[in-house]
């Protein structure tokens, strides 16, 4: 798994939070599911397809700076779902 | 006919020594251009350099040293690294107006939520992602296409004023602000706001961070493999090649880290002493750090203390302005006249001046 792999995981990661956060209750226990498996799925399919991907996860061990460089994707990520929504959405009114 | 001449060993006491002469032959040059306008150039440069460190204010003129020398120093390591490996990344002031977008826009999205252990944190990715995005362009065009990237760079600040005009009056803009331009004020909101860590001393969390680059970067240049490549490329470009330094890479790794701080510089500023994001929210931090990096000889120490210096100048040049009615564009030129003797300076320390004819070459 190249350094790059962890950063691009967590990025997707990121940029579902709000969706999931979003979606109460069951929506949003759904939508967490949903999301996990078709990734499953997508690895699924590309491991039948493309024999290097197989090699990849077989060798991958998890360690602490997987873990960062996954968290830093992700808060990137977050970032910017959280940017274009402003953009894209304007400014929030108070709730409270 | 006057010509220069590349001195075979440059004095090494004399480059330590340059930034102090440039800044006493500034103090010469910028009290008679205060005495040209009629002022007091004694009282004038005691005004900028002496009341605001010992003066009846200091207390408070000090604090604000520490607040304009934080974004400057964060920005000029960033600039250092790049500038020492010979990429010259001129656009700095378009990578921290985007810093201070992004990381505005990330806060507002949370607003009202009081989440300061999350909103904080995720504005300073923000930041730093905004500034990296923009220096991503020009470092992208010349690894393709080799363009020239301190033309892109520069370019793209007046691009990045454009969408700051863009943000602060459309998408950034408070609803509550009864049509006012410019965005809600970040620094009154606390899960946002970026007071002082130490009360009364100007430290906020931009100050900190600004520290800590300087140290990164001094162990980076001296201990580190990649600072040595960076030394190496900026030296001898064919020898870093052979040695397995890749330019592109290196371009990429330069441009990203002097984006990112300077994004990070504008996430702090946002967040403190502007407090929001408006139409005139950039004020050339980005231009004046790469007077720092220089005044600072490239080096993360000496940039500590250049940012520092061109600090005190801000404010004793503030303090000039308002106690001797001394006009803004002056102790510009004050501090453009600091930039001009030490490159001077620095010319005199690598060339000798020769007066007669050229010689015959062999």
């Amino acid at each position: 798994m190249t350094r790059a792999m962890p950063v691009m995981i967590g990025l997707a990661m990121g940029l579902m939070i709000p969706f999931v956060v979003h979606g109460n209750g069951a929506v949003g226990g759904a939508l967490f599911l949903i999301a996990h498996l078709l990734v499953l799925l997508a690895v699924l399919l590309l491991l039948r397809f493309v024999p290097r991907i197989g090699r990849v996860l077989r060798t991958h061990r998890p360690s602490p700076a997987h873990m960062a460089r996954m968290a830093l994707g992700a808060a990137a990520g977050f970032a910017v779902i959280c940017l274009s929504c402003t953009f894209f959405f304007g400014m929030p009114h108070p709730w409270t | 006919m006057i010509r220069l001449e590349r001195r075979p060993n440059p004095s090494q006491v004399w480059s330590y020594l340059t930034p102090v002469v440039a800044l006493i032959a500034t103090m010469i040059a910028g009290g008679a251009m205060f005495a040209a306008l009629g002022s007091d150039p004694v009282e004038a440069i005691r005004l900028i350099f002496w009341d605001p460190l010992f003066g009846e204010f200091a207390f408070y003129y000090r604090a604000q040293i520490l607040v304009k020398a934080g974004p400057l120093i964060l920005i000029a390591v960033g600039l250092a690294l790049g500038f020492r490996a010979g990429i010259w990344n001129i656009g700095a002031e378009g990578q921290y107006i985007m810093g201070a977008i992004f990381a505005a826009a990330v806060g507002l999205a949370f607003y009202p939520m009081e989440a300061r252990w999350l909103i904080f944190p995720l504005m300073i990715v923000a930041g730093a992602l905004g500034g990296f995005l923009w220096a991503m362009i020009p470092a992208l065009l010349k690894t393709k296409f080799n363009t020239n990237e301190i033309l892109v760079s520069l370019l793209l600040v007046y691009v990045a004023e454009q969408f700051l005009a863009k943000m602060s009056f459309g998408a950034l803009r408070n609803p509550d602000g009864q049509g006012f331009p410019g965005s809600r004020n970040l620094s009154q909101y606390a899960s946002t706001a970026n007071p002082e860590v130490i009360a009364g001393t100007g430290a906020h969390w931009g100050v900190i961070a600004a520290t800590i680059a300087v140290l990164v970067a001094a162990i980076l240049l001296s201990r580190h493999r990649v600072g040595f490549d960076i030394k190496l490329m900026g030296v001898a470009p064919r020898a870093a090649a052979f040695s397995g330094v890749i330019p592109a890479r290196m371009v990429i790794l330069c441009l990203g880290i002097s984006g990112a701080l300077a994004g990070l510089a504008g996430m702090f500023e946002v967040t403190g002493p502007a407090g929001q994001i408006t139409e005139n929210f950039n004020q050339g931090y980005g231009f004046t750090a790469i007077i720092v990096a220089f005044l600072g000889r490239l080096n993360p120490i000496g940039i500590l203390f250049a940012g520092l210096l061109i600090g005190l100048t801000y404010i004793g040049g503030d303090a000039a302005q308002s106690g001797m009615g001394l006009p803004l564009a002056a102790v510009q030129a004050f501090q453009g006249m600091l930039l001009f003797f030490l490159l001077a300076f620095d010319l005199l320390t690598q060339y000798r001046v020769r007066l007669g004819k050229a010689g015959v070459a062999a």
